[in-house]
């Protein structure tokens, strides 16, 4: 390899990783990514037999997070995450501080059960939302908001299947969904606590001791037919609830109350939940059997396209619109930019 | 398979974070259900005599 082609491939990984970060103009990564692997093809560093080999350790992590990503946006469609913003502050019952950790369970979990991106893009907007309800300050939602989105991406070292990295490295380096899982569940069971322990501390001063609760059990219906809660005078009394809500007895927030919001169906969302679990258990027990995971996964996700569409007649319309495909495009177009550094002698 | 016996018992929080509270289950085609299976369970003559 003659030392101008070593060059030009430093310069062309150089160009897109800072294209990557800067993304002028929003521009999408896909883009950068397919650049710089088209680059790296053009000047030979690349060969197009190599093309084959990273298509085959790519695709699979691929298909696994695409078929992820679309299970939760079936999920968001049925309502299925609108009512964890309620939940949350119920949970919360009046305490700052359990609300921070309801808060970090919540993401944590998202991350478990999809992946680290899908998790910070369903739960900060449902954050931003119980803190809007709660009307906390700014100076008050940010430990909120940071230590969630901190522990939805440390959520997903546990499992190898929550992140496209984790699922791209074990097929590099030839280790199973079970072992890795085995090595790295304590570990990183451990750092997930300590940095939402030091979060705390860090913010314990900006989070507020007491919150607003949300009264339980007792409903109304108005002469619209409109449903909502009645404000229990006891629950009321020294809480933050705003005049408006206290005028008019009703609570700030009730999901229903939303013009265009439709009565889910519990038995679908139970349905779809215990899919789920089942498809993330499943994940493990099909690897230790030898079923490779993006097999299961696509199953996980037609179930749920097929469960919603025979529930509600929603067809799969909105998932080819919705799903961010260029994912595909950035990963192998990244992993070739990989492989042109380790042809390059990057690596070595 | 530990870990997906790991996994299960992780969906129990997550169960509880997305379920619908108590009040807001409408599952008005089960009630309507429970509704005409009692009916069908009182016989004719008793509802004659009602």
């Amino acid at each position: 390899m003659h030392e101008a082609q070593a060059f030009g491939a430093y310069v062309i990984f150089a160009a897109t990783i800072a294209l990557l970060i800067w993304r002028p103009r929003g521009l999408n990564e896909a883009y950068p990514a397919t650049g710089g692997a088209l680059a790296l093809l053009l000047i030979g560093i690349v060969r197009p037999q190599e093309l084959g080999e990273v298509f085959g350790i790519v695709s699979g992590a691929v298909v696994t997070i695409l078929c992820t990503i679309v299970m939760s946006i079936v999920l968001d469609s049925i309502g299925f995450f609108r009512w964890s913003a309620y939940n949350v502050i119920r949970y919360a019952r009046g305490s700052g501080i359990r609300l921070y950790w309801v808060i970090m369970a919540l993401c944590f979990l998202m991350t478990l059960f999809f992946n680290n991106d899908g998790s910070i893009l369903i739960t900060t907007p449902i954050i931003i939302q119980v803190a809007s309800l709660l009307r906390l300050k700014i100076h008050q939602q940010i430990p909120y908001l940071i230590g969630g989105a901190m522990v939805a991406t440390a959520a997903s070292a546990p499992i190898g299947v929550s992140n496209l990295a984790n699922l791209i490295a074990l097929r590099i380096v030839g280790l199973d969904l079970n072992t890795y899982a085995w090595l790295m569940i304590p570990p990183s069971m451990a750092g997930i606590a300590v940095i939402a322990l030091l979060l705390l501390a860090i913010h314990w001063r900006a989070i507020p001791r007491r919150i607003a609760r949300l009264p339980e059990r007792r409903t109304f219906t108005d002469d619209a037919g409109e449903e909502g809660y009645i404000i229990d005078s006891q629950t009321a009394a020294g809480r933050w609830l705003p005049e408006s809500a206290l005028e008019s007895g009703k609570t700030p927030f009730h999901p229903l109350r939303r013009a265009d919001a439709y009565v889910p169906d519990w038995r679908l969302f139970q349905l779809c939940i215990t899919l789920v679990v089942l498809i993330r258990a499943s994940f493990f027990a099909g690897s230790a059997a030898g079923i490779p995971i993006e097999w299961i996964a696509a199953a996980g996700a037609v179930s749920l396209i097929f469960i919603r569409w025979k529930w509600t007649g929603i067809g799969p319309a909105d998932l080819i619109r919705k799903t961010p495909w260029h994912i595909l495009a950035f990963a192998f177009g990244v992993y070739v930019v990989v492989t042109g550094m380790r042809n390059a002698g990057l690596t070595d | 398979m530990f870990v997906a016996l790991l996994i299960l018992l992780a969906g129990i929080p997550l169960y509880a974070l997305i379920r619908l509270p108590a009040d807001h289950r409408p599952e008005p085609a089960a009630a309507e259900l429970r509704a005409e299976r009692l009916e069908l369970a009182v016989p004719s003559e008793a509802r004659e005599h009602a």
